[in-house]
Order: C-alpha cells, then structure tokens, then sequence
C-alpha cells in the first residue's frame, strides 16, 4: 500500500496543532524542508519531531514544557496520518480474522485426524498414508493460511 | 514552584498522551504484524508436519480404528501444545 507523506508549511503544522505561529517558525527556523511549494517551505510530522528533539537538547537546563506539549500532538497526529493512511490497522479486526480462520483450520485438522482418516487409513501403509498427510499439510493447511494472509492483508 | 500556566500545559501533556497511548495500543502496524505472520506460518506448518505426517502416520498403522482416534485426538492436542509453545517463545524474543 502506498503511504501518504502529508507536507505542509509551518503556518499550517501550527494552526492544526493550535500551537502559537511565531514560536513554530522559530522552532522550524533553520531546519532543511521536506519539500517545497513555489517560495513555501514543505515540513513533515517526523521533521517537526526532530526539530523539537534538538531544540529540547540545545536548552538541556529549562526543559520547555510546551515542547512537550507539542510533540504528544505531533505524536497523535502522526498516529491518526498513519491510521487513514493504513499503516495501522485495528488489532481488533486483525485478531477476528485470526480467531475464525484459525478456528476453521483447526476443526478442519481434528476432523481429520479424529473422524475421518482412522476409518480412510485403516489398511493402507506407512508410504499412502504419508502420501495421504503431506497432501492435506500442503493443499488444506498451507491454503488456509495463505487465505488468512490474504484477509488480514486486506484491511 | 510552578505557575498555574505551567500546571495546565502539564495536565494537558498528561491527558493527550494517555489518548495517544490509548490510540497506539489500540492498532497494529501491518508491516509489522505481516512480518510476525510470515514468520510464523512456517513454524506452525512444521509442527503439523512432524505431529501428522511423522508421528501419527506410523503410529497408526498398527492400530485399530478407536485406537487410531484416540491417537489423532492426542496428536492434535500435543500440536496444540507445540502451538502455543512456539507462539510464546516468539513473542518473549520480540
């Protein structure tokens, strides 16, 4: 999936963080843009962080509280990018389709193993019956994983 | 002593990073959670094939019908085991 790299100028970072204007300017003062649009300069959420990260450093003595402020905003705005983007996925759905195709293969080998092949197998020798299993672990069991991939991929 | 400015910025540091918390345990990265997925299959495909296509089918040539269920009900609850084992010790390395 392609992921969305959202640029904005320091202008817009502030407004959407409702951080003050001037002291966005100045922390981004200096800093190499990500990209830019005509004369305005283009910055990501990542160059905002690193930006804040080195400012925190330059002034080790008086850790600036809206500082961090700032960056848990980033944080949330980078965590909410990557969400819409796609980057992260619910771990909900992710552990739904986990439980009901794991839940499938699962009953699929029992009955198997349980129900069926003691009767299919009873007269057969050690060489038919493998034969018989390593069709089953390559077709059924890899196939059923392969479409659970599949699912979760697809989120 | 801190200025009921600095208290506030605080308390709202505090409470925006409890939702970001909230929000970061609450969703997986898919890369990550692919990458575990593609480790792990063939881990759980070898276990199925050292319980099914080694021990079960030369066990059970030798056994009746009801002895040959009850060993497929025991195979499959020793892979079960095996499973768990194997998601355990994944997740302890990560």
């Amino acid at each position: 999936m392609k992921t969305k790299t959202k640029l904005k100028t320091s202008h817009r970072w502030a407004t959407e963080l409702k951080h003050d204007r001037a002291n966005m300017a100045r922390l981004l003062a200096g800093v190499k843009p990500d990209g830019r649009r005509g004369r305005y300069k283009l910055f990501a959420a990542s160059t905002i962080k690193r930006a804040l990260a080195a400012n925190q450093q330059r002034k080790r003595a008086r850790r600036d509280l809206t500082d961090d402020l700032l960056l848990e905003k980033v944080r949330g705005l980078e965590l909410r990018n990557a969400i819409s983007d796609g980057t992260l996925v619910p771990c909900s759905k992710v552990s739904a389709i986990f439980d009901s195709h794991i839940r499938q293969l699962n009953d699929l080998i029992h009955r198997k193993l349980v129900d069926e092949w003691p009767s299919e197998c009873a007269g057969l020798d050690v060489q038919q019956i493998r034969l018989k299993v390593r069709k089953f672990i390559d077709t059924d069991i890899a196939s059923g994983m392969a479409r659970m991939r599949r699912d979760i991929e697809r989120l | 002593m801190k200025s009921p400015a600095d208290r506030f910025v605080e308390a709202r540091t505090r409470k925006l990073k409890i939702v970001n918390d909230k929000l970061a345990a609450a969703y997986l990265n898919r890369g990550e959670y692919l990458g575990s997925f593609d480790k792990l299959t063939p881990l759980s495909l070898g276990i199925w094939e050292k319980r099914m296509h080694e021990e079960w089918s030369l066990a059970v040539t030798s056994l009746d019908i009801p002895s040959s269920r009850g060993l497929g009900r025991r195979i499959y609850d020793a892979a079960m085991k095996d499973h768990q084992a194997m998601l355990k010790a994944s997740f302890n390395e990560e």
